[in-house]
């Protein structure tokens, strides 16, 4: 999980730190009828879909990704290249550290390495930027766990807003298995850094989080032991389907800000949740007969509950939890009439239980699919939703986090790199900025919540 | 009593006879009479009662009733016996008939209907006096040879029996069809052929084809070449003059109801006239060149078979009119010239492409192009109306074009797509977001589908969905210049509350803008799908009409400025003015904020810059200054939170009014809305009147109230 990517937009650059990238191209690809070589297929000729969203076309008329790949380390980027889709990608865009040590899961290390390799990137970055005509942002995929993707990645988010103030920064970050014992002993340490990052310079987090991906895998799809293959096909999938209305336009929702806009009331709790179903890991293995009836009312009860959700909540006794905005998009044959009365249904049943100092409610996008994907279901729904509770995953991160930091266990491998060499201040800015934010999050729940004050809540 | 038993058979046998051969039976009944002659009692026992003088006068007698047969009338059985008196009046009866129908069929008289289909009634009227009259003339040359050929009153009244009958029917049925013309009198003719009495219905049906033969020719010349020769006004479809060539389709022709024949069912008179009317489009307005129609086969073997065919194989045949296959011929002639109408339409004028067009840029369904064009529009429409010009915004039209999905649209569609400015003629100080409009010009035969009204209709839509596009795009904005502003403010953390507050009613007002477009769009998409999915399936124009109006009357109606909904749109509208509001004052409280974020950055510059050079940090009377600079800032920020104060109750009372009246509206689809807005009962929470209006008991009721609306509508409509 330490390849290091960056995607480029026309709306919205993507930057991607995991393998998860390689496969949402895979996915945009067969959407769109694009071959593996960027040569749009045939039958995909006449088409009302927009790939200049991802896609630019070079003079040859191929289609190339808008997409930058960096790494620290060869190995993933080399699978790639040896894959049939080598040849999408502008080899320009393909970025590998020359010493090719990778950054040794030490979140300081990828952030040094990122401030060295500072101008490079940029360049890569600004030369794509230049290309697009209207940049509306970038996207960044990264896992938080790691050394790369947490610490280069907090490196380029910090300074994406310093050269790009007015672009938005979309991240899909992939937060670590908090249920089992990692081999990266320090990964509480990543998590919390970036975490840091993520709240103050992104403006939009996609949290995908593998403890729930892995338990979608192991109980929804009835894999045992996942590999990262297919964790990556579900991510690609959430990012495929939460991309479609920009790349499908019709009415509503055609730019990432009118997304993510309604999503995210106050600027700091932008942590999206996702959530999608039906499921089906691979076409090969959901050889399973179809019990499944998908209708929108079917779909979007589905999609309120915890165990499709990306992310593991823990359950909070203390505080009454809530959405704060719900955005279903759904795909298929939809009849419209439906979504009313689903809406209805949900309300009367009492499914979601929604903030209480301002309206809220679930939105519903409608949207189209890829007609050259078969899909054996004819509705799928994909949810964002801004829910109070997230702040228990990044509660739990702390608490992780002060167990290690309590017995201040493997902190000679961060005082190596400059950052850490006299201080380690940095740690405990970061606990107290996730602190604020859980404090936040639960302030959220409450009635009273506009009229909120952080300081009051500290004492 | 022999021959009156035989009378009725034979007739009945001679119905089936063709006009042109006797249907009098003249030939006949002299062998009756001879066979009767053969039978000696009768009339042996009479001549031996009658002395002669009686004998030759009453073969005089004989010979006057046949006379009085044909109306001549004579005085002379006055001193007759009661019994012969009876006979001969029944007989004189029949001269009182043809007297009537003479009458009838003189064009001195009056009573002669007019037009080719009265000329048609009476020929066949006068055909059947001819015969009537040679029946006659036979029964007199026996009744005055010799000795009267043996011929009594008795037996003339039992030949009598049937002319009577014949000639009662056929004055009937010239009674019922005076002063009538054209469909009208078909129809009454046609009211005869569903008589019980079969030799009425025979006598009715032989007429009516007969008159019925001109309307045959004016309904194969309209249905094949849309001509309508009709100097009479007969026809039931009328052409009038000086409609432009863009409102053909709608008001060139027309049914005249009262014209149309009882065997032509309404919706066969729809399909006769959208035939023709097809054809004549095909001609005028397509510029087609005249092929070999499909529709006119469909026809061919109907018509030919009326038309060409000798009288006496038309006859030998079903009439036209009551066969079988004029019902289904038509039916195919119809569907054959629509669909070929359609296909040109759809093939040489793009229907469909232009049916999306409309949809996607006035109706704004292709977001990215939408969303594209107001990023780049914005700067230039908020200037003052008076100083747009129309070509530098088609200048940015076209770069819109250019950067999203609609440079893929044909040719035939981005040359139609305009820029135009519609000023309001009050004399108001507009901005250019009142005036923009986009427009889509159709011409040629297109314009049928798309007329000046509806093209207004249009507008109307574009300009309301458009101010809310735009509401949110102003929401949108703010919403990213807080994103970015929020990491700059970590030095002035006395705004987070006020922030915090105007973002949170900046997400309400985001909600209530995108579930306002949901419905918008949501709301009317079957009917627009309907509407889509016919044209492409080609049927029939008038169809596709209807389905258009309909579309366009759910968008409308869920863009609130349906005529059923115009209260709503008061109501929008006030909501729509505060949300604008709030951007302002956004604006203001923004640049406040970044004033002073400026001011503590340059200070803090000049800080270090005196740390640099030795002097002294911070004097007194630079923290005198600053500390009066954050007393105006606090100030500012005060009197910002009050004016918030301000507008979240002014905000809220016209969202609560609109949620309300959407409640109460009778429009289903209205009160879903009011569900949506108000999802998570906040709104109810504020305001108990919001409570009632919300119960599913209310709901029924309005349910109730909703039908008694339509029906009272229909009741209008009946009155009207």
């Amino acid at each position: 999980m330490q390849n290091t990517k960056k995607k480029c937009v026309n709306e919205a650059i993507l930057i991607k730190f995991v393998l998860v990238g390689f496969e949402f191209w895979k996915q945009l690809c067969i959407e769109h009828g694009i071959s593996p070589e960027g040569i749009l297929e045939e039958f995909a000729s006449a088409g009302s879909d927009r790939k200049d969203v991802f896609f630019y076309q070079a003079d040859d008329d191929h289609y190339i990704p808008r997409a930058v790949l960096l790494d620290l380390e060869p190995r993933v980027i080399h699978t790639i290249m040896n894959s049939p889709y080598a040849k999408l990608y502008n080899p320009e865009n393909v970025y590998l550290s020359k010493h090719g040590g990778g950054a040794g899961n030490n979140w300081a290390s990828g952030y040094a390495q990122g401030e060295k390799l500072n101008e490079e990137v940029f360049d890569i970055i600004n030369r794509e930027a230049d290309g697009s005509d209207n940049l509306e942002g970038f996207v960044l995929c990264h896992s938080i766990a790691g050394g790369t993707g947490s610490g280069m990645g907090s490196y380029i988010l910090e300074h994406l807003s310093d050269r790009f103030p007015k672009k938005l920064v979309q991240t899909y970050s992939v937060f670590p298995n908090l249920d089992e014992i990692s081999d990266v002993v320090v990964q509480p340490y990543n998590s919390l850094l970036t975490l840091k990052r993520l709240t103050e310079s992104a403006d939009c987090v996609m949290v995908l989080d593998n403890t729930a991906l892995n338990r979608i895998a192991s109980d929804r799809l009835h894999i045992q032991n996942p590999s990262f293959a297919q964790i990556n096909t579900l991510v690609s999938t959430i990012m495929s389907a939460s991309t479609a209305t920009l790349r499908y336009p019709s009415y509503m929702n055609n730019d990432l800000i009118s997304l993510v806009a309604p999503l995210i009331p106050t600027p700091r709790l932008h942590f999206l949740m996702t959530g999608y179903t039906p499921l089906s890991a691979d076409h090969e293995l959901n050889t399973a007969p179809k019990i499944r009836k998908t209708t929108v009312l079917d779909v979007m009860q589905r999609l309120l509950q915890p165990k499709n959700m990306m992310v593991s909540l823990s359950p909070d006794r203390v505080n009454q939890h809530c959405y704060i905005s719900i955005l279903n998009i759904i795909q298929g044959e939809v009849d419209p009439s439906q979504v009313h009365k689903s809406l209805q249904r949900i309300r009367e049943r009492k499914l979601a239980s929604f903030i209480p100092w301002g309206p809220a409610s679930i939105q519903v996008a409608l949207s189209r699919r890829s007609p050259y994907v078969q899909s054996s279901h004819k509705v799928s729904g994909l949810l964002l939703a801004n829910h109070t509770n997230i702040s228990s995953l990044f509660d739990r991160c702390l608490q992780q986090f002060d167990k290690l930091r309590k017995r201040e266990a493997f902190l000679e491998v961060f005082r190596k790199e400059p950052m850490f060499k006299e201080s380690l201040e940095e740690f405990d800015e970061s606990r107290s900025v996730v602190d604020d934010l859980v404090q936040e999050y639960r302030a959220a729940a409450t009635p009273d919540y506009v009229h909120w004050n952080p300081e009051s809540s500290h004492i | 009593m022999k021959t009156c038993t035989g009378l009725p058979s034979r007739t009945a046998g001679s119905s089936k006879s063709t006009i042109g051969s006797a249907s009098w039976d003249v030939r006949e009944i002299p062998k009756n009479q001879e066979s009767n002659q053969s039978i000696p009692s009768s009339n042996s026992n009479l001549a031996i009662v009658l002395k002669n003088s009686d004998r030759s006068n009453y073969s005089q007698c004989v010979r006057e009733a046949v006379l009085a047969a044909t109306g001549v009338k004579t005085g002379s059985l006055l001193s007759a016996s009661r019994p012969m008196q009876t006979l001969y009046l029944r007989i004189e009866h029949l001269g009182f008939l043809h007297d009537r129908l003479k009458e009838f069929i003189d064009p001195d008289s009056g009573f002669m209907p007019q037009g080719l289909m009265g000329a048609g009634l009476v020929s066949s009227i006068r055909d059947e006096l001819t015969e009537y009259y040679r029946s006659i003339a036979l029964l007199q040359s026996q009744a005055c040879e010799g000795d009267g050929g043996g011929a009594t009153l008795r037996r003339l009244c039992v030949w009598a029996q049937e002319p009577l009958h014949r000639l009662t029917w056929l004055a009937n049925i010239a009674h019922a069809t005076q002063h009538k013309k054209g469909g009208e009198l078909a129809s009454c003719v046609h009211r005869f052929v569903r008589h019980g009495d079969e030799r009425v219905a025979t006598l009715a049906r032989r007429l009516l084809t007969a008159l019925t033969y001109p309307l045959l020719l004016m309904l194969t010349r309209w249905l094949l070449h849309g001509e309508i020769h009709d100097p009479y006004n007969e026809f039931f479809i009328e052409s009038r003059s000086g409609v432009p060539i863009d409102r053909m389709w709608h008001d060139k022709y027309r049914v005249r109801e009262w014209m149309v024949p009882t065997f032509v069912s309404r919706e066969q008179a729809a399909q006769i006239l959208a035939t023709g009317k097809s054809v004549v489009f095909m001609r005028e307005a397509c510029a087609d060149e005249q092929g070999p129609s499909d529709h006119a086969q469909h026809l061919q073997s109907l018509l030919n078979l009326h038309t060409s065919a000798s009288p006496l194989e038309r006859e030998s045949s079903e009439a036209w009119w009551e066969a079988e296959g004029l019902r289904a011929g038509v039916a195919l002639a119809h569907d054959a010239a629509s669909c070929r109408l359609l296909a040109a339409l759809t093939s040489h004028h793009h229907l469909l492409d232009h049916l999306a067009a409309h949809r996607r840029y006035l109706l704004l369904a292709q977001g990215d192009f939408v969303h594209h064009l107001m990023t780049l529009l914005q700067d230039e429409l908020n200037k003052p109306a008076s100083s747009l010009y129309v070509h530098n915004l088609t200048c940015t039209l076209e770069a819109a074009v250019r950067a999203t999905n609609a440079q893929f649209e044909p040719p035939h569609v981005l040359e139609r797509l305009h820029v135009n400015l519609y000023p309001n003629c009050d004399g108001r100080e507009d901005c250019g977001w009142d005036v923009f409009a986009l427009q889509y010009r159709v011409d040629g035969p297109l314009g049928t589908l798309f007329p000046a009204a509806v093209a207004a209709r249009y507008r109307a839509l574009f300009t309301q969905l458009w101010r809310i596009k735009r509401t949110e795009h102003a929401l949108h904005d703010a919403w990213r210049r807080h994103t970015i502003l929020h990491k700059r403010l970590w030095r002035l953390p006395e705004v987070q509350g006020v922030m915090r507050r105007v973002s949170c009613l900046r997400a309400e007002a985001l909600r209530l803008c995108s579930a306002l477009q949901e419905a918008c769009s949501v709301g009317a998409e079957p009917a627009w799908a309907e509407l889509m999915a016919a044209a492409a399936e080609r049927r029939h124009l008038d169809a596709l009409l209807r389905l258009h109006q309909r579309a366009l009357d759910r968008h409308c109606a869920h863009a609130m400025i349906h005529h059923a909904t115009q209260e709503l749109q008061s109501y929008l509208g006030n909501v729509l003015n505060e949300t604008l509001a709030l951007r302002s004052f956004e604006t203001t409280l923004y640049s406040g904020i970044i004033a002073e974020l400026e001011r503590r950055e340059h200070i803090e510059q000049m800080k270090a810059e005196r740390v640099a050079r030795g002097e002294y940090v911070f004097t007194a009377a630079d923290e005198a200054r600053d500390k009066e600079k954050r007393k105006i800032f606090l100030q500012f920020l005060v009197s910002r939170k009050a004016d918030l104060n301000v507008w979240v109750r002014t905000y809220r009372g016209h969202v609560t009014a609109l949620i309300l009246k959407l409640a109460l509206h009778s429009e289903m689809s209205l009160q879903m809305l009011s569900f949506r807005l108000d999802y998570s009962d906040f709104y109810k929470r504020g305001d108990a009147k919001l409570h009632e209006p919300l119960t599913y008991q209310h709901k029924r009721l309005s349910e109730i109230g909703l039908h008694l609306t339509k029906n009272k509508g229909l009741d209008r409509l009946r009155k009207k």
